[in-house]
């Protein structure tokens, strides 16, 4: 009994370590960046919604980890498209930094993970590139129109995750630390970090507070679907007419695949006459070939039921395997989709459209 | 598993066995061997053309050789039929589930077959044969659409030899100048020919997605459990190892969860029939 009790105690003392907060000036990010640079490719966030890669020679006057997520998501640097999957021979000589990560991407992350390192097999590309990288995440204060994270019981804020999260308090940042390399990384450029102090937590849970309330404004429109149950909603609607309906503006164009943080479907080619080397492309359940069979067999031909599908496994088919959705609200699919289609005003409506008569009131 | 999973082992054509007009068996000779399961599959790749999946038609007993029967239907398959003896091809896996042979014991085995969907089963059959003290009986019901689409032709002969092995054969159509004594019709209309102790028979059903569509409701008809109806389901598959999404039905990854499944797993899943 009493050795449980010390395990417990040492546990908890770890978690605590993990835990060390710390603060840092405005002025202090570029040379605590530079200091980073020799050993790390950094890819940081910009006022376009960019990830730039930082370079020393340029000052970065670009620089905005306060603003909302970047237009690539996350799993562009992990689950690269046209790669080549063989496996690197030695270390990388850099790691990777991606400065300015945001929750949802942070989020959307998991279900890659539990993608491509759970399952029957490791994927050892994906392994490769999530090793070599560090996540610098930071709040999401100033959250864009389409973003709806807190109607799926998201935060804008990252909690978890991350080896170092920067939340913007007056005149700094907190710096939280969450991993051992994250620690790392701050005792070695300690001279930067300030002990953080009660005001600046307080100021903290403020501005998170406020950019909460601003996607409950944001998303009014959709109060009624707030934290709802998408996995029943989209299981017990799937033969639904309003699925007909509100596909015929889709053109099929794919751009919500590509540009989704968590949709993670390839397809491997074989390009070369000479070898055996695969080449991997992101694919998309929405082309009309994505599961036809040799001999012309299609579980989806029609256009309703590949859009259909899309929700089916974001809502329903990955909440049975992953217990998440395979959907973090960040609303790029909505900003790319050239038909103004809009994944909150699809689920809103399939709850009004309902079959089923409890969801009428 | 091999370190790298998505680099194939190189195996040499080593005999091709033309089947019918469409359908050959190409004997593959892999420089290490492959182990497999029956009913599991493997994917055979050709360089700069493309990669297919195919469940070995041989048996399992055997280590160094692996056989897959391969109709011409697609880019990859036609490719594959163009090739000759001792060239080189790729072959990863093997993935997925195979038939849960032990499941069978003490039971009757009814083995219902459609054209090239023969080659699972074949490899199923002489894993059966090898121990067909184990079984009450099996019987195999085989259709193809015309006498000449039959695989194996020349195998039956032995097989009907087999004690304890009853074998119906059906065509869809007859050309008027073939002689066939056997049934003409769709393979379900055997169904209505054997005799099985339904309370005590598992159903293994492989063939094109309409003929497994209706032979499964037809074995639902005539009283089968959807536990005792085995299904080896056909996808899109490219990468095998359940993470590139081309299989799924619902949540399922035929490639890791199947491709043998029972009917009682996927009955609810709306889009299973293709």
């Amino acid at each position: 009994m009493k050795i449980i009790t010390i395990n417990m105690e040492n546990k908890n003392i770890k978690q605590e370590k993990v835990k060390m907060i710390k603060f840092i000036v405005k002025e202090d990010i570029l040379n605590f960046i530079k200091t980073l640079e020799a050993d790390h490719n950094i890819y940081y966030l910009t006022k376009d919604q960019n990830y730039a890669k930082f370079s020393n020679s340029e000052y970065l006057n670009d620089l905005n980890i306060e603003g909302v997520r970047a237009i690539t998501p996350l799993k562009a640097f992990f689950f690269i498209n046209e790669e080549n999957l063989e496996l690197p021979q030695k270390p990388l000589h850099k790691s990777n930094i991606i400065f300015g990560v945001k929750n949802c991407d942070l989020q959307a992350k998991k279900i890659l993970d539990n993608i491509f390192l759970g399952g029957i097999c490791i994927d050892p590309l994906y392994k490769f590139h999530t090793e070599n990288t560090l996540i610098f995440s930071s709040d999401c204060p100033q959250p864009g129109n389409s973003c709806w994270c807190t109607i799926l019981n998201g935060k804008p804020y990252s909690e978890e995750g991350f080896d170092l999260n920067f939340s913007p308090v007056q005149e700094g940042f907190i710096v939280e630390v969450g991993t051992e390399r994250g620690e790392k990384i701050i005792t070695q450029a300690q001279a930067f970090f300030k002990e953080v102090n009660q005001e600046q937590l307080l100021n903290r849970e403020m501005i998170r507070k406020k950019s909460i309330e601003k996607l409950d404004e944001i998303n009014k429109e959709y109060i009624s679907i707030k934290n709802f149950n998408f996995q029943e909603l989209t299981k017990e609607n799937f033969n639904s007419e309003y699925w007909r309906e509100t596909s015929k503006t889709c053109v099929q164009c794919t751009g919500c695949n590509n540009i989704c943080p968590s949709c993670y479907c390839f397809y491997l080619s074989d390009v070369s006459k000479e070898n055996f080397q695969k080449i991997r492309y992101w694919d998309a359940c929405h082309y009309t070939g994505y599961a036809r069979v040799a001999g012309g067999a299609n579980p989806r031909p029609k256009i309703f039921e590949r859009f259909r599908n899309r929700y089916e496994c974001k809502f329903n088919y990955r909440m049975t395997n992953f217990k998440m959705y395979a959907c973090t609200g960040c609303g790029r699919c909505y900003d790319v989709s050239p038909c103004r289609i809009d994944i909150r005003k699809v689920l809103s409506g399939l709850k009004t459209n309902a079959t089923k008569s409890i969801y009428s009131n | 598993m091999q370190q790298n999973p998505y680099i194939p082992i190189e195996s040499k054509i080593e005999k091709i066995i033309e089947e019918t007009p469409n359908i050959k068996t190409f004997v593959l000779r892999p420089e290490q061997p492959i182990s497999f399961n029956t009913g599991q599959f493997v994917q055979i790749t050709i360089p700069g053309v493309g990669e297919s999946p195919f469940t070995p038609s041989s048996s399992p007993f055997v280590k160094e050789t692996l056989d897959v029967t391969i109709m011409k239907v697609g880019k990859v398959t036609e490719k594959i039929h163009e090739l000759k003896e001792g060239k080189i091809v790729g072959i990863r896996g093997p993935y997925g589930n195979g038939y849960p042979v032990e499941k069978f014991y003490n039971k009757e085995v009814l083995i219902v077959g459609g054209g090239v969907g023969m080659a699972p089963l074949r490899s199923l059959l002489l894993t059966l044969i090898e121990q067909m003290n184990k079984f009450k009986k099996v019987v195999l019901c085989y259709g193809a659409k015309t006498p000449e689409d039959i695989v194996y032709k020349y195998l039956f002969p032995e097989w009907k030899k087999v004690s304890g092995l009853e074998i119906l054969r059906s065509v869809d159509k007859c050309p008027q100048n073939v002689c066939w004594d056997e049934t003409t019709g769709v393979v379900t209309c055997l169904l209505d020919k054997c005799k099985t102790n339904i309370e005590n028979t598992v159903a293994i059903v492989c063939g094109p997605p309409i003929m497994m569509k209706f032979t499964t409701l037809k074995l639902i008809d005539k009283g089968y459990k959807p536990e005792n109806i085995y299904l080896s389901m056909e996808r899109n598959m490219s990468c095998g190892l359940g993470k590139c999404g081309h299989c799924a039905i619902g949540p399922y990854f035929v490639c890791k969860d199947g491709p043998v499944f029972t009917y009682a797993e996927l009955q609810d899943q709306p889009e299973l029939w293709a």
